[in-house]
Order: structure tokens, then C-alpha cells, then sequence
């Protein structure tokens, strides 16, 4: 009978033992991922602020002025050719 | 094959029990020589484990450890700085420092090492000083862009390694340059916002302990992870619109005046924000391989002036607010000189009767004085203190400064009367918008503020309203076709301010020949301010220097384009601007 019990507990410590192992790995794999997961975060922020700072130089008022002047011909607008249109007074 | 058979044959022909070599007789001391033998190795074996693992155990470990865990480095960015829409002002990106081991690089051929040198934009002599240490650890170059580096690293040559650091852009250059200012190649502020805020903006390093595996991937962490803390994003009040507008005007008015310098600042009147803020000469901060001391002063912030004319609304609203005089009172102010004692006080222009608000709007000297030398000086001091003048700004900018009134018990008759119009103090220009806060903003004054202010603070009451909006009133009539600053009218909007033509002094005397400051301060649109505008121009150079000539026209064209570019509807019909031909009507 307890030669019966040995062999199932013995059973029951390689199984345990082995899903020990799987677990470590998997947990293992699990981290490399986030880790990737965690460099792209900072490569995408790095990027974002890549391109906010382009959307900054690029939209430079001094550079919209410039090319509104001499690309497309428009002059600054002046009160005399505004339409004001006022909200009806109730 | 016969010897193996034979020997099988051997081994079948003769049983176990029966082998002659069992029957040898050996001593017994051999086989207990054996055993001890054994016994010994395996003692031995014993002792080795339990030294391993019991008394050098720690040894050991810390041997192991340090063959697979690695302490990273978890970089932390500088703040962003912003304007109140967003716009990105200041930003640091990644890049990397380039060091060098001297001896090593030296080894390196001749061609590979001029290229470097021309990637690294130096020429080949400079390197070779840098190189020409008997250091093991040089920088060649700080700051040096990502494209670069991978090019330098493509070289393959020994004893060239790079190290991650941040740099600072600031994409609207020399514009918002005195505002946010700059830091150094550490990511320290230096000056402007990046200083003042230099607590805020900057990051936090963290750290973590891990166990890499073979190929260098990351395991597990063995320690808390200590998080790296990115610096606060700033947002400060400056709206970038109306920055350009002011730094392009001023700048296009000090190139056509020939003045030396000059600086403007826009106040926003409902929550003391500062919107523009420019000074000239400006420098590029992402380019500061030269620069002057004139270049980086903060003249609006850190430079004082003897105001001049621009004060006459204080002495005026004084007068106003304690009763002693309507703005019908009139006033004799011919024939245009006038004596405090021996001392002489001139108007340019001699008037006759002038009422308050003709003495505002004419700017005259003796009208402003004779006001004045009706009020007990104690008074006044309280008057120009309660607004600022003289008094350390609370806005934490670097570098501002309080300006000078003396103490009233010093005063002399004389001086009380200069001072009535600007002369005998000195202000900054900052320092001048915000006392304007107080006829802008019917009587009360609040805090400036160079962030974003969300809740509209509350303002402390420093004269009534009454007065306020009487005051107000004079003001518009200087920037009338009749007044001293005609240049100042704006199209479509009533506006209202005061010129000021001032004598530098250098040296505590007036300079001679005379050197003027010219400056106007005014707010706009009157029937309910939005903006207040001031600038100054220091030492206009032609024929004009009267602050109604030079500064007025740099307010009329800022507030024009301010107002629009914040929607505020326009608030007079009259789109036909008068300027009379002859304007040089100003008395200092």
C-alpha cells in the first residue's frame, strides 16, 4: 500500500517539478517581452517628441509668413477688407 | 578474431571459483591502505563542498553575480516647454556624447582618422590637440546627432565609444529666446524659464539590478526597480502668435529708428499673463557659440529707465482718487517754464489753461507738477510703491530687478515734482506694464504670472473704479489725431496710452549729448482691455526719438494683430486712421 502511495507522490514531484521548470520559462519569455514592449514605449515617446518638435519647426510663424508672402502671394490682412458679422442683439 | 575467440575460450575453460587469482594470498594491510585511501578522497571531497558552500560561499556568489547581473541606468528626459497652445518652445532629444582613449585612437590610420576629424566638423589639427592628452578618457564632441554618430561608428576605429546624453531644441530660436532661455550641455538651466524652473523640468534618473542571459537579453529584475521620473512639462503663458507679431514689429522698428535695443511686453489684463515678452539684440539658443553680454541681457525684465511721461497717469490718478482734483480742474501751465524753488521745469511746448485731462493728453511737465506739489509726498511714495516701482517683482523671473524710488523723506520739493513725471525713478519695463494693470483693469492689480494661469486671480484694489475708468478716458485721448501719440490709434479699436521720451542717465547724470529711451505704454481695446502693451526703445538713433514717433507705431502694430489673432471684435468704426503731419509735440 505504501509502496502504492510512494509511486503516485514520486508521480506527483516530477510533475510538479517539471511544471516548475515550464513556468520559470514561460515567465522568462513573458519578461523578454515586456522588455521589448517597454523599449518600444521609449522609442515611440523619443519619436513623438521627434515629431512634435517638427510640427513645431516646421509651423514656425516665421516660416508660415514667409511662405504665404512669397509662395502664394497673400498679403496680411487689414480692417478695411474684414466683414465683421456680429451675433443678433436680443 | 582468433585471439578474441581464444580468449573466450580461455574464460569458458576455466569456472570463477576455480581462477588462480583468487587463490593469491596478499597482505591485509593493502586492501586497508585502499579503503583509507577512499576514505580520504572522499573526505576531502567533503571538506571541498562545505568550504564552497558554507564559508566562501559569499564569495562566490557575488563572483557569479557579477558575471550575469547588470546595474542599468534608467534615463530620465528634461521637460518639454510649451506656449499656452501647445506649441513645442524647448524639447530634448537623444543624442550622444563621442569619447575617445587617446593611445588607442592614435594607432588608427592616417585617413581614417581625417575623416573623423571632418565628421566630427573639426579640422584635423584640432582633433590631434584633443587626441594629445595623457588622459585615458577624452570627449572628442558633446551633443553630436544620431546620423553622425552611426556614421563615426561605420569607421570601426579603436578606442571611439559613444555615451547617451540629451540635447535641448528650441525650435522658435531667437524669438522666445529671453523668455525660456537655455541650459547647459548637462541639462542644467541657465537662464529664463529654464532656470526658474529648473526644479520642475528636470528628470529623475532611475535604476535597476538584472540577470542578463548569454546574448544579453534581459532576464529578470533581482531588485526593486527604482523608476526614472521624466522632468514636468512647462506651459508657460507666452502665446506664440503674438510673440512673433511683437518680436517682428520691434524688431523692424529698431532697424528703422537705428536704436540700440529695445524690448516689448504683452500682458493679457483679465489673468495677468504674460503673452510676448522680446527683447533685441536676441541670440539663437541652439547655436550659442557666440555670444555677447548685450545679447543675453533681459533688458525688459532686468534693465531700468527713468520712465518719463508714461508715469504722469499715476501722479494724475493719485490726484483723481483723493478728491483734490476733477479731470475738468484747470490748471495755468503758461507760459511754459516754471520754478520749484531755483530749479526750472519746461514744457516743449508752451499751453496755457490745461485741464487734467489736457495735461495728460498734451503730456505737459508743469501741469503734472503743479498736480503733484498739491499731494503730500508721502503719498505719492505710497502711490508708486503700492503699483511696484521700487519694489522686488514677485514673479520668479531670474535676474528681475526692483528699480529705484528713494524714500519719501528725502524727497525736495523739486524732486517730487520730476518725479510727478517720470524723472528721478527708475522702472523696468515689465515693471511698467503692470502698474498699467491698474487703469486697464478698473482699479485693482493682480500677479503677473509667466505659466499658464487657469483660475483668473484676484485682484487687490489699489484706486476706484471712478478714477480707473476716468483715467482710461485721458488715455484715450493721447492716441487720438489730437493727442501726443496719434501713431498709436489702431484701426477698428479704441485704445488708450501714454508716450514717454526719457534723458539716459549714465553715471548718475543725464548724458550728454542727451540719449534718449523712448517708450509707450498702453492697453487696447478701451471700452473693455484685453491687452497691455509696452515698449521701449533705447537710443533711437534718427531723426525721430520722441516715444509718440517711434514706440507708438510698434503699439499700434502689435495691438492690431494681437487683437485680431485672439478674436476680440472690434469695438470704434473709425477705420480711417489721422495722423497729423506735424507730431512732434512731446514733452519728455
Amino acid at each position: 500500500m505504501s509502496e502504492r502511495l510512494n509511486f503516485v507522490l514520486l508521480a506527483a514531484l516530477v510533475l510538479c517539478a517539471l511544471s516548475l521548470v515550464n513556468a520559470q520559462y514561460q515567465a522568462r519569455q513573458l519578461f523578454i517581452e515586456l522588455e521589448r514592449a517597454q523599449t518600444q514605449t521609449r522609442q515611440l515617446d523619443i519619436e513623438w517628441s521627434q515629431l512634435q518638435l517638427d510640427q513645431s519647426t516646421l509651423g514656425l510663424h516665421s516660416r508660415i509668413d514667409a511662405l504665404a508672402r512669397r509662395d502664394l502671394n497673400m498679403v496680411p490682412l487689414t480692417h478695411e477688407r474684414t466683414q465683421y458679422l456680429t451675433l443678433e442683439a436680443k | 578474431m582468433t585471439r578474441s575467440s581464444s580468449r573466450t575460450a580461455a574464460a569458458k575453460g576455466v569456472p570463477f571459483s576455480a581462477s588462480p587469482v583468487l587463490a593469491v594470498q596478499l597482505p591485509a594491510w593493502r586492501s586497508r591502505v585502499v579503503l583509507f585511501v577512499l576514505f580520504a578522497a572522499f573526505c576531502a571531497l567533503i571538506g571541498r563542498a562545505l568550504w564552497l558552500q558554507g564559508i566562501s560561499t559569499e564569495f562566490l556568489q557575488k563572483q557569479g553575480e557579477s558575471r550575469y547581473a547588470r546595474t542599468l541606468e534608467l534615463p530620465a528626459t528634461r521637460g518639454k516647454i510649451t506656449d499656452r497652445n501647445g506649441q513645442v518652445l524647448a524639447s530634448s532629444m537623444p543624442v550622444k556624447a563621442v569619447w575617445a582613449i587617446p593611445e588607442d585612437v592614435l594607432q588608427a590610420p592616417k585617413d581614417k582618422l581625417a575623416e573623423l576629424a571632418h565628421l566630427l566638423d573639426m579640422s584635423d589639427a584640432e582633433l590631434r590637440n584633443k587626441l594629445d592628452s595623457d588622459r585615458s578618457f577624452v570627449y572628442l564632441k558633446r551633443q553630436v546627432e544620431q546620423d553622425t554618430v552611426d556614421k563615426i561608428t561605420k569607421l570601426g576605429i579603436d578606442g571611439i565609444d559613444t555615451r547617451k546624453e540629451y540635447k535641448r531644441f528650441y525650435p522658435e530660436a531667437d524669438v522666445t529666446a529671453h523668455v525660456v532661455g537655455f541650459t547647459s550641455v548637462e541639462d542644467a538651466g541657465q537662464d529664463g524659464m529654464e532656470l526658474a524652473q529648473q526644479k520642475t523640468l528636470v528628470g529623475m534618473t532611475g535604476s535597476r539590478r538584472v540577470i542578463k542571459d548569454r546574448i544579453g537579453h534581459i532576464v529578470e529584475d533581482i531588485q526593486a526597480v527604482r523608476e526614472p521620473h521624466d522632468g514636468k512639462d512647462l506651459t508657460l503663458s507666452i502665446d506664440s502668435k503674438i510673440q512673433y507679431i511683437a518680436f517682428i514689429k520691434l524688431k523692424e522698428a529698431v532697424e528703422k529708428y537705428q536704436a540700440k535695443a529695445g524690448g516689448i511686453v504683452v500682458l493679457d489684463v483679465k489673468t495677468g499673463e504674460v503673452l510676448a515678452l522680446a527683447n533685441l539684440p536676441t541670440y539663437d539658443p541652439n547655436n550659442r557659440s557666440v555670444l555677447t553680454g548685450a545679447q543675453l541681457r533681459n533688458r525688459v525684465m532686468t534693465d531700468t529707465f527713468e520712465p518719463g511721461s508714461t508715469l504722469k497717469p499715476f501722479t494724475v490718478a493719485l490726484a483723481l482718487d483723493t478728491n483734490r482734483v476733477t479731470p475738468a480742474t484747470t490748471f495755468q501751465t503758461a507760459p511754459g517754464i516754471m520754478y520749484v524753488g531755483p530749479a526750472p521745469i519746461h514744457d516743449s511746448h508752451p499751453h496755457g489753461i490745461l485741464s487734467v485731462s489736457e495735461i495728460i493728453q498734451h503730456s505737459s511737465n508743469i501741469g503734472t507738477a503743479k498736480i503733484a506739489l498739491s499731494m503730500p509726498a508721502e503719498e505719492m511714495w505710497d502711490m508708486f510703491t503700492s503699483v511696484g516701482f521700487g519694489q522686488q517683482p514677485k514673479f520668479g523671473f531670474p535676474g528681475a530687478v526692483a528699480g529705484r524710488v528713494r524714500p519719501f523723506k528725502s524727497w525736495r520739493p523739486i524732486e517730487q515734482a520730476t518725479m510727478s513725471y517720470g524723472q528721478g525713478i527708475s522702472v523696468s519695463l515689465i515693471q511698467l506694464a503692470r502698474a498699467y494693470m491698474i487703469f486697464a483693469r478698473d482699479g485693482d492689480e493682480i500677479p503677473l504670472s509667466f505659466q499658464k494661469v487657469d483660475e483668473p486671480p484676484v485682484g487687490q484694489r489699489i484706486i476706484s473704479e471712478k478714477t480707473a475708468r476716468e483715467v482710461r478716458a485721458m488715455l484715450e485721448t493721447v492716441a487720438s489725431p489730437t493727442g501726443t501719440a496719434p501713431k498709436a490709434q489702431v484701426p477698428g479699436y479704441r485704445v488708450g496710452g501714454k508716450t514717454g521720451t526719457a534723458y539716459k542717465v549714465v553715471g548718475g547724470v543725464y548724458a550728454k549729448p542727451y540719449r534718449y529711451v523712448a517708450s509707450f505704454a498702453g492697453f487696447a481695446p478701451a471700452s473693455n482691455p484685453r491687452l497691455i502693451i509696452a515698449v521701449m526703445l533705447d537710443e533711437p538713433g534718427g531723426v525721430l526719438h520722441f516715444g509718440g514717433d517711434v514706440a507708438a507705431p510698434v503699439f499700434s502694430e502689435v495691438a492690431a494683430n494681437a487683437l485680431r489673432s485672439m478674436n476680440i471684435a472690434p469695438d470704434s468704426t473709425v477705420t480711417n486712421i489721422v495722423v497729423p503731419s506735424d507730431t512732434s509735440e512731446e514733452a519728455m
